[in-house]
């Protein structure tokens, strides 16, 4: 099922796909926090789904270590539940089921069983939240097996991914950036987003190369996924108009399990590798991107790997001390100069 | 046969191939640990005598073989799971705390199950099946959040999950005395759902008491709160033992096994006996001679 | 003033989206009224007027606004209306976003030296320097003359040929045995007075203008011979050529010139120091045409190696010691050497520092510039400086001049040019007025940015742009377009000549730039 996304804002293009769900499949069903009509959730995004599936919909107490596991005996017993948590940050209470029960049922049961559930939350800051409501704790999930971590950014078809997810047979931990929900989609048309030409990789959860040369060259390769791509996007398009400088960004919608195959098609052209993300820095996604491409791809290196990401330190919720956190577009401006290849 | 016959049985068997599996352990030819079910048998056998294996389920914890083989007698697949053998009832992959066949479960972490059994009666209760979750917690299992936090969901709910509490009085080494406070029944109470608790080796009083709990959830489709108290004889897993050894035989002389073999005639018993012992060791045989699990190497 | 604020009710919503305006803008509304409707993830609401009015809109239909803005003012009296707009007025334009913009920093200035305008680049995606770059060499294309046999293929985009280009024509043949005897007899011809070889040439058919000057022992051999009015070339010149020899007006070598190759057309105005030698290996060949554009300089003992064509453009500076070479000379090409001959191009106003090498298959753009001793393989961009050995693209060759800065230089010549005759002891007056200037020898010498006339005869006016006629006694250099206006004395020479080292050379001739006082 897809629906389209172009042009809507994320909270729209994610609430549509619910409806959709909701209509097509009965065994789909949501609960969380506050997600009832009228309230319809924190960030709108279940809006109107309560009033039309009263019985589908169930507002739950706070008790987010119990939702993860109730949402896996649901999904044993052959239902397609997705679970809203309301601020990522809160999926560190989760973390046993997630661990010990979510990730294993499948293959310590010698695939006896499924569990397709997925878990909706938004993570990300630059919205003042402060420490305990703007981080970006996918990074948490990526050293669990047997899970999978899908990220759209706002050029991705969100809708189709939310609704590739509640197909998945795996468990599926959907995350939505903050500034998703309010920015509109902006999806390639004839093979360009603005003036980037765009690939998208055929996957259910697909990369998107992007390219201000059509392709035919780049002196680097930023990689990146959800609400940093807009932040990267802006430091691409700077670096070609102020120093036509030209890099290739891929982004990701698959964090876990990792696949690097659009990652490494473009290493191949540009030689030089730039991991971008909100996250804090160490153990980060950007270190396993690094250490895998550096493992299939050294030949192709022409410079040490730069990592863009937060500093390792909490997110101040003062919007001047937030800024200064949480990596800028001068910062991945400033790791693609740094590069060795870039700067000779 | 009469039906505490068959009780005995299924008691006698479940002790038997705990203390089996205990010989095999000093024989190295078990993997990892165990945790064995000696002195409980009753409960599970008393209990799971109202549940329909293939209606019903179960989600149970690292104590998990007496539970295992009232709900399935698949003693093989137990024995070659725990033994590490590729017809393991999954295929040596999760060893003596990891166990599904049908509509049982189980998993090793304390507490985890707990919201997990509950998510299953929610989806029961979507599809109108019918089915009574059960869960078995123990002692140790009350100083977990999650409990409180599932007991509060399926009474604020209305699911039908039967939450079991065998209170053996030990969290592995720790006495309950040390680990918990107040009342284990006012915990259900507490949470408007309906209680019973027993303490009592008797399988036939166990079986009447859980024949109501589980009675009570098919009619009212609510939660059950089910305390049992219990002990086991055996160490938490096999030598981490601190009991004091004449407590532990003051509790032998209330083995659920004598309890149950008073009432029946010296023969039946021996019968009975002669047959479990038969099973069980035609069951090793089979397991010791089954392939054992490798990459690769299917059931 | 009253203000419309989009308030914010509900922390996880910063945006709501202004679908449509109730009233037009700036119209009369009263206090109450729906003025325009907000969806907000919640709701689809109608907002009010605060008060009487007249609204002023702030932000067009079906935008997103961020929560806590002001969307509109409703103004209660004309002076606050007239302060809105004033307030709307001191607001500084807003930097167009990034996403806006489409052309490179780079492809902008390259657009605006060339006066291309970017509209015209056809392209999804971002412009660049190197698609600026190719409309360049399209509208060189498109304006270059079809390809000459006698130039093998090489592109003359780029290239004004000069005038006297001409391979098919037969101006100036020679007599043929004539030409023979000419051949034969060098070492006569060679002795023979400077006016006396004018006369033989005419004899012989070739075609010679008026003031031509063919210095003591020089030598000039071709069966094709065209000279213009005014060439000079030095003592002891040598040219001997296969099929052709041309040169037009004014062009002159120093001392020493050596010239062999098959074909040489050499333009007007050429300025060529002493010692040139062009020719060596190869010079017979077929493909050995040379071609120098007008006002081309050639500076003293460049070599230019001819046995594949060497295009030298309009105006390019070739300094001191240049060197240029069409082939190579190495070890066996079945061992796996080497084996080059390639021709060399010099488009126009490019530039070659003292003692540059351009090997074969070397290409300079427009208007770029090789740096002193670099050596350049392959092709130098457009308006590119390149340095090195082999010579790489670092930057620019020129740099773009806001107008009140090209005005700044200009007006400094004046006072540069004064300061130069003051110590060169000429009696000059203070400098003053408007336009600014001097006095010198009777004549005045100002600076009008504009010239419109309104300075009185006899005078030199440097000037950006010019307006109108120029009367009689009144010479005015148009340093932009490079033109001067009317005609003078010693004085204009003084000052064409002090233009002509600031790069300025200035059309129509005469190009012998005598110097005057300077």
């Amino acid at each position: 099922m897809s629906t389209i996304s172009q042009g809507k804002r994320g909270v729209q293009a994610l609430n549509e796909t619910l409806h959709a769900l909701f209509a097509e499949r009965d065994d789909v069903v949501l609960f969380g926090e506050d997600v009832l009509d009228p309230y319809g959730g924190a960030f709108k995004v279940t809006q109107g789904l309560s009033d039309a599936y009263p019985d589908r919909v169930l507002t739950t107490p706070i008790s987010e270590a119990s939702l993860f596991g109730v949402a896996a005996g649901m999904a044993l017993r052959g239902q397609r539940p997705i679970v809203e948590i309301m601020f990522g940050d809160f999926v560190a209470l989760g973390l046993d089921q997630i661990v010990n029960g979510i990730s294993k049922f499948r293959e310590m049961y010698d695939d006896q069983v499924t569990v397709p559930l997925v878990v909706r939350t938004p993570m990300g800051g630059r919205r003042g939240y402060g420490p305990t409501h703007s981080q970006s704790l996918e990074k948490l999930l990526l050293g669990i097996p047997n899970i999978c971590v899908v990220a759209p950014s706002e050029c991705h078809d969100v809708g189709g991914l939310l609704a590739a997810a509640v197909e998945d047979e795996r468990p599926v931990f959907f995350i939505e950036n903050k500034l998703l929900y309010g920015r509109p989609i902006r999806r390639p048309e004839e093979g360009h987003i603005g003036e980037l030409a765009v690939r998208e990789s055929g996957d259910p959860y697909p990369a998107l190369t992007f390219s201000a040369t059509g392709f035919s060259e780049g002196a680097a390769t930023v990689v990146t996924y959800g609400g940093m791509l807009p932040v990267v996007l802006d430091a691409v398009t700077e670096l070609v108009l102020e120093q036509e400088i030209f890099c290739e960004v891929v982004a990701l919608s698959q964090l876990l399990p990792l696949e690097l195959d659009a990652v490494l098609e473009s290493v191949a052209r540009t030689g030089a590798l730039v991991t971008a993300e909100e996250g804090t820095l160490t153990g980060g996604v950007g270190a396993e991107i690094a250490a895998r491409v550096q493992e299939a791809a050294w030949s192709d290196l022409r410079a040490p790997v730069q990592r863009v990401a937060a500093r390792d330190g909490i997110i101040p919720s003062a919007r001047p001390l937030e800024d200064d956190m949480l990596p800028s577009v001068e910062d991945v401006v400033a790791a693609v100069m740094a590069l060795d290849s870039v700067r000779s | 046969m009469s039906e505490l016959a068959t009780f005995y049985e299924r008691m006698f068997f479940i002790r038997r191939f705990e203390e089996t599996l205990l010989d095999l352990f000093s024989l190295g030819k078990l993997v990892g640990t165990t945790h064995t079910y000696i002195g409980q048998e009753a409960n599970a056998v008393g209990l799971i005598e109202h549940l329909d294996p293939d209606v019903d389920t179960i989600f149970s914890n690292h104590r998990c073989h007496g539970h295992y083989l009232a709900f399935t007698d698949d003693a093989f697949g137990l024995l070659c799971e725990v033994m590490g053998k590729a017809p393991g009832v999954c295929g040596g992959k999760g060893g003596s705390q990891h166990l599904c066949k049908g509509n049982f479960y189980s998993n090793g972490v304390l507490g985890s199950i707990v919201p997990v059994a509950t998510g299953i009666a929610l989806a029961e209760k979507r599809k109108g099946t019918g089915a009574v979750s059960t869960v078995f917690l123990g002692d140790g299992t009350l100083g977990e959040g999650v409990t409180y936090e599932s007991l509060n969901l399926a009474s604020l709910w209305h699911l039908p999950v039967l939450f079991v509490v065998e209170n053996n009085h030990y969290a592995q080494s720790t006495p309950v005395e040390l680990e918990l406070a107040g009342s284990i029944a006012a915990r259900g109470a507490a949470f408007g759902v309906e209680v019973d608790e027993l303490d009592t080796t008797d399988v036939e009083l166990i079986h009447e008491a859980a024949g109501r709990a589980v009675a009570r959830i098919r009619e009212t489709g609510a939660p059950f709160f089910l305390v049992l108290n219990t002990y086991r004889f055996s160490p938490h897993s096999k030598s981490d033992d601190q009991r004091d050894p004449a407590e532990i035989e003051e509790r032998r002389t209330r083995d659920p096994l004598l309890v149950a073999a008073g009432r029946l005639s010296d023969d039946e018993r021996k019968a009975i006996e002669e047959r479990c012992e038969e099973r069980l060791a035609e069951t090793v045989e089979a397991a010791d001679e089954a392939p054992a699990a490798a990459p690769g190497v299917a059931a | 003033m009253l203000e419309i604020v989009l308030t914010r009710e509900d922390a996880n919503t910063e945006y709501a989206l202004l679908a449509e305006w109730l009233v037009e803008d700036r119209v009369e509304v009263t206090a109450g009224q729906p003025v325009c409707v907000v969806e907000t993830t919640k709701a689809t609401v109608e907002v009010e007027a605060p008060g009487a009015g007249t609204i002023v809109q702030l932000y067009a239909e079906n935008v997103e606004v961020e929560l806590g803005k002001t969307i509109a003012y409703v103004a209660e009296s004309a002076d606050e209306l007239a302060s809105i707009d004033a307030q709307a007025e001191e607001k500084p334009a807003a930097k167009p976003a990034a996403a806006e913009r489409k052309a490179t920093r780079k492809a902008v200035e390259l657009a605006e030296l060339h006066g291309i305008d970017l509209a015209s680049v056809d392209k999804r995606g971002f412009i660049t320097e190197k698609d600026v770059e190719a409309l360049i060499d399209a509208h060189k294309a498109a304006s270059a003359p079809s390809t000459s046999p006698a130039l093998a293929g090489v592109s003359t985009a780029g290239v004004t040929l000069p005038g006297t280009f001409d391979p098919e024509g037969t101006s100036g043949a020679l007599e043929p045995s004539s030409y023979e005897r000419l051949l034969r007899e060098q070492d006569d011809f060679r002795a023979l007075p400077p006016a006396e070889k004018v006369r033989l040439l005419r004899e012989y058919g070739a075609v010679v203008g008026e003031d031509v000057e063919l210095g003591e022992g020089s030598l000039v051999v071709a069966p094709r011979i065209a000279i213009s009015d005014g060439v000079q070339l030095g003592p002891r010149a040598t040219v001997v050529c296969e099929e052709v020899f041309a040169i037009d007006a004014v062009s002159q070598f120093g001392a020493d010139l050596e010239l062999r190759c098959r074909r040489a057309f050499l333009g007007s105005g050429i300025w060529g120091g002493r010692s040139v030698r062009i020719g060596g290996g190869g010079h017979r060949d077929p493909w050995a045409t040379l071609t120098i554009g007008d006002l081309a300089f050639v500076g003293d003992e460049a070599f230019l190696n001819v046995c594949r064509p060497v295009l030298i453009g309009r105006e390019v500076f070739l300094t001191m010691r240049s060197l240029i070479v069409t082939h190579n000379i190495g070890h066996s090409v079945l061992e796996g050497f080497e084996n080059r001959f390639a021709p060399v191009v010099l488009e126009d106003r490019s530039q070659v520092g003292l003692g540059a090498v351009l090997y074969a298959g070397a290409r300079i753009g427009t208007e770029a510039i090789v740096a002193s001793n670099s050596y350049v393989v392959g092709e130098i961009p457009t308006g590119s400086f390149a340095i090195g050995v082999p010579a790489k693209t670092t930057g620019s060759s020129s740099h773009k001049l806001s107008d009140t800065r090209r005005l700044e230089l200009a007006r400094r010549m004046i006072d540069d040019l004064h300061e130069l005759l003051a110590l060169r002891g000429h009696a000059v007056s203070a400098i003053d007025g408007d336009p600014r200037g001097f006095e010198i020898d009777g004549t005045r010498v100002c600076f009008a940015p504009n010239y419109r006339g309104g300075v009185e005869a006899p005078a030199v006016v440097l000037a950006l742009d010019v307006h109108g006629d120029v009367p009689e006694g009144v010479a005015v250099l148009e340093l932009l377009a490079r033109r001067v206006h009317g005609s003078g004395g010693v004085v204009l020479d003084s000052v064409r000549e002090f233009c002509r080292k600031r790069g300025i050379k200035l059309e129509p001739g005469p190009w012998k730039y005598p110097g005057g006082l300077v």
